[in-house]
């Protein structure tokens, strides 16, 4: 993924070349002005002392000339010609900066007049050569006035230059003076400008790292609290809080998957163990129904054979009633984690009643209410009804004194399925029924499975523990009702093999 | 900027304009000085020294002015003592001293020549010129009006309307009288034609305010029937109208004469001096100056008088 970020490197390097490359450009320049202004102070003081010096070459110019006059030697005239020619020099070489127009005539009019006076000292020289003192005397007298007037040119000179040069050296002062504020403005507008960007600069990079910080404390240490942390900085710091971020979002979906794992592993676990409880139950329930049974085919051949010799001796009860026998036994004896439905309980009840009709005769009666039809292709676990109608023939009309009578429906409402199984027998106290509900609820007799097994298979086969009521009153009777939820079931497709 | 260096690319953008901001102002700010005249002196064809009075007086700004335009035209120097040279205006001196300094041409007021000055004329190549005041020296020719004319004019000007006698003082610039008082000689000339006025006093004063005031006030007093003063340059005919003013005898006493200036304007403005000669001094300036640069070009004699016109000013044609 590209980087988009502003390295924190990048910027400090950036403001700090800013700053310095700035600061150099204003001293460099601040310095170029300062150096012109020296140099033109320099040049101003110059020009003055080389004015001065004029004058003072001029007094020895004339001195040297009267000595040559009064000595007149070949020695005395050369050190005149060599202080002429001094004075020729340095007039001519003067490098003064020359302000106004009145400054370059005075300056003219000095080389004029020192040639005016080259001419009248000549004069003099031949006049004085050609012994013509009065000559002499003229020329030298013109010199001397030449002279005089150099002088008061060179003093005009001086005072014009001082004159303008006080002028500017006041603009040079005021030049100096501006330029001072103007470094001292800058300094300072830079000084808070940098002290504002540095301020702002560290506040980016320290306020994002706190917000950083305070997330991470809070995440790890007070709260769990896995929201992402909102740092604005587009460095390094965002690129940390950035991966913080991930991280989180990481964190966050692997203990979604480890919950959602641990809740499918609780759901599997639940079911296993329902799995193992319901096979644990059909087990007991198959050991018992095993217990009392005998080899079923010795049973079936035995039974059959009974049968054959009722019916040969015409004893067609006796042979119905082995054959309903043998029927009842064959459907109990199928394995209990095979499924039935109501019809084929029903019909397996029907055979016990016929059975236990055989014994009690006009004691028992029953009666059988199927409301809708379909209901009999309702699936229930196999030996429901049976074990409760073996109940309440034993338990409710043995031990009463009036015909019994059970009656059963099967009927439904918008979200069950009920069976109801209704006697006039003894009824039962409560107490009779906890024990009938109970861990050591009676056994069966005829299948050695008692009502708690089929309560707990029902349980667990349609997952609710509402799936029985039990209403009894002594003396009356006892009703009990299944209440099964329609559940998205199977009509068994085996014909009436049963049945 | 921002894209580049986030929020912080904004303030180092901030730093970068104020350092090019001040680096800006820095580099106009103005410390250099400037260097010298355009021209230098020496790259001209011919320098000439003038002195014509006091730079402020108006005969002395004009004429400058008129010369410094010939002086352009022609490329020459123009050196004003008192202006822009080391010699002060009047300076005894000058003609010896623009000798001295080599100048090509000396034009000044005129006033008399020593026997020095004279010599060093001969033997030199420098031209000198006198303006506004003719003088009769060998050697320097002249620029300007004509002296003998502008008095007869002076007179013939003069309004003598319902006088039957005419009495005036004549004040003269003492360097006239020098130079040969052809103003004067020039109002003599014209007086025979105008027997009604009558010349009461003549006298000669330096070009000064105060004198010229002070000899006016005497002059009133000694001769109360004085009905006219006529001085002959703008400094005398101010001093003269100074006095008269002071005396209280405005309007009785007129006065007229040469010359003009600020001061003379305003009189004739006010009707204290009822007419005066404008020598036209820029002309005589841009004259003098063309007239040199003849003379240097072709080195040949100039004439000896050059005349230039003047101009009657009297109080309707002057601005009030």
């Amino acid at each position: 993924m590209k980087r988009k970020c502003h390295s924190i490197g990048s910027k400090i390097i950036a403001f700090s070349l800013t700053l310095i490359i700035g600061l150099l450009a204003f001293t460099f320049i601040a310095y170029a002005k300062m150096s012109r202004l020296s140099d033109e102070y320099r040049i101003l003081m110059h020009d003055i002392v080389a004015i001065s010096n004029v004058n003072s070459t001029v007094d020895e110019m004339l001195d040297d000339f009267e000595e040559y006059l009064t000595l007149k030697t070949t020695d005395s005239l050369n050190r005149f010609n060599s202080k002429y020619d001094e004075l020729y020099q340095l007039i001519n070489s003067m490098s003064i900066v020359f302000y106004t127009e009145e400054e370059q005539i005075i300056y003219k009019n000095i080389n004029s007049q020192l040639l005016s006076f080259n001419t009248e000292m000549d004069s003099a020289i031949r006049a004085s050569r050609g012994r013509n003192p009065y000559e002499t005397r003229v020329h030298y007298e013109i010199g001397k006035t030449i002279v005089k007037q150099m002088k008061e040119s060179i003093s005009a000179l001086i005072l014009v230059h001082a004159a303008l040069s006080e002028g500017i050296y006041n603009e040079l002062v005021t030049g100096a003076e501006r330029l001072q504020f103007m470094v001292v403005v800058f300094l300072i507008a830079l000084a808070g400008i940098t002290v504002l960007t540095a301020f702002r600069f560290s506040k980016s990079l320290v306020y994002p790292l706190e917000q950083l910080t305070d997330h991470v404390s809070q995440v790890f240490m007070e709260k769990d609290d896995l929201t992402p942390v909102r740092v604005e900085a587009n460095d390094e710091i965002g690129i940390l809080a950035g991966g913080f971020n991930s991280m989180l979002v990481r964190i966050e979906t692997y203990i979604q998957e480890l919950k959602y794992k641990s809740k499918i592993e609780r759901e599997l676990k639940n079911k296993e163990m329902e799995n193992l409880k319901i096979k644990n139950l059909l087990d007991q329930t198959n050991m018992l129904a095993l217990q009392s049974q005998i080899n079923p085919h010795f049973l079936y051949n035995t039974l059959s054979c009974i049968a054959q010799t009722a019916m040969l001796e015409d004893a067609n009860d006796t042979y119905t009633l082995l054959i309903t026998v043998s029927d009842m036994m064959r459907y109990n004896l199928i394995s209990l984690d095979q499924q039935s439905t109501i019809g084929m309980e029903i019909e397996n009840v029907k055979r016990y009643f016929y059975i236990q009709k055989a014994r009690y005769r006009e004691r028992l009666n029953y009666q059988i209410n199927i409301e809708n039809p379909y209901l009999r292709h309702f699936e229930i676990p196999r030996l429901t009804i049976q074990p409760f109608v073996e109940n309440a023939i034993i338990h409710g009309l043995e031990d009463s004194e009036n015909a019994g009578i059970i009656l059963i429906r099967i009927f439904e409402t918008d979200e069950k399925a009920c069976i109801e199984i209704t006697d006039n027998g003894v009824g039962m106290d409560a107490q009779t029924c906890n024990e009938l509900m109970g861990e050591l609820g009676k056994k069966g007799h005829t299948t050695g499975i008692g009502v708690r097994n089929v309560v707990e298979r029902l349980r667990l086969y349609y997952g609710e523990y509402d799936i029985i009521r039990i209403e009894s009153a002594q003396g009356v009777g006892t009703k009990i009702t299944f209440l099964l939820p329609k559940q998205e079931h199977r009509t068994i497709d085996r014909g009436d093999e049963y049945v | 900027m921002k894209k580049l260096l986030g929020k912080q690319g904004v303030y180092m953008v901030l730093i970068a304009v104020v350092i090019f901001i001040f680096i800006l102002f820095l580099s106009l700010l103005p410390l250099e000085l400037d260097v010298g005249a355009a021209k230098t002196v020496t790259d001209y064809r011919y320098h000439f020294l003038i002195d014509t009075g006091q730079p402020a007086e108006y005969f002395s700004s004009e004429f400058v002015a008129g010369a410094k335009a010939a002086a352009e035209e022609n490329d020459v120097l123009i050196e004003v003592a008192g202006m822009n040279s080391a010699l002060d205006s009047g300076d005894e001196g000058l003609l010896s001293k623009g000798i001295f300094e080599r100048v090509d041409g000396i034009i000044y007021t005129g006033r008399s020549v020593d026997t020095y000055e004279r010599e060093l004329l001969t033997t030199s190549d420098c031209v000198v010129l006198c303006v506004n005041n003719e003088c009769n020296i060998d050697g320097i020719s002249y620029v300007g009006p004509d002296n003998e004319k502008q008095g007869e004019e002076i007179i013939q000007t003069l309004d003598t309307r319902g006088k039957d006698s005419y009495n005036i003082v004549v004040m003269i610039n003492a360097v006239e009288k020098e130079l040969g008082n052809l103003r004067y000689e020039g109002m003599l000339k014209a007086l025979k034609e105008r027997s009604e006025i009558n010349v009461l006093e003549t006298i000669y004063v330096s070009s000064n305010v105060l004198d010229a005031m002070d000899q006016a006030q005497k002059s009133i007093l000694a001769h109360p029937d004085i009905d006219c003063f006529i001085g002959t340059d703008e400094t005398i005919l101010t001093g003269i109208t100074r006095g008269v003013v002071d005396l209280n005898r405005v309007p009785e006493i007129a006065i007229a004469g040469a010359g003009i200036g600020a001061d003379v304007e305003r009189y004739i403005g006010k009707g204290i001096i009822r007419f005066s000669l404008d020598p036209l001094p820029y002309e005589i300036g841009y004259e003098a100056v063309l007239q040199l640069c003849r003379q240097q070009d072709r080195k040949e004699r100039m004439p000896r008088n050059i005349y230039t016109d003047y101009l009657v000013r009297k109080a309707p044609e002057l601005e009030p």
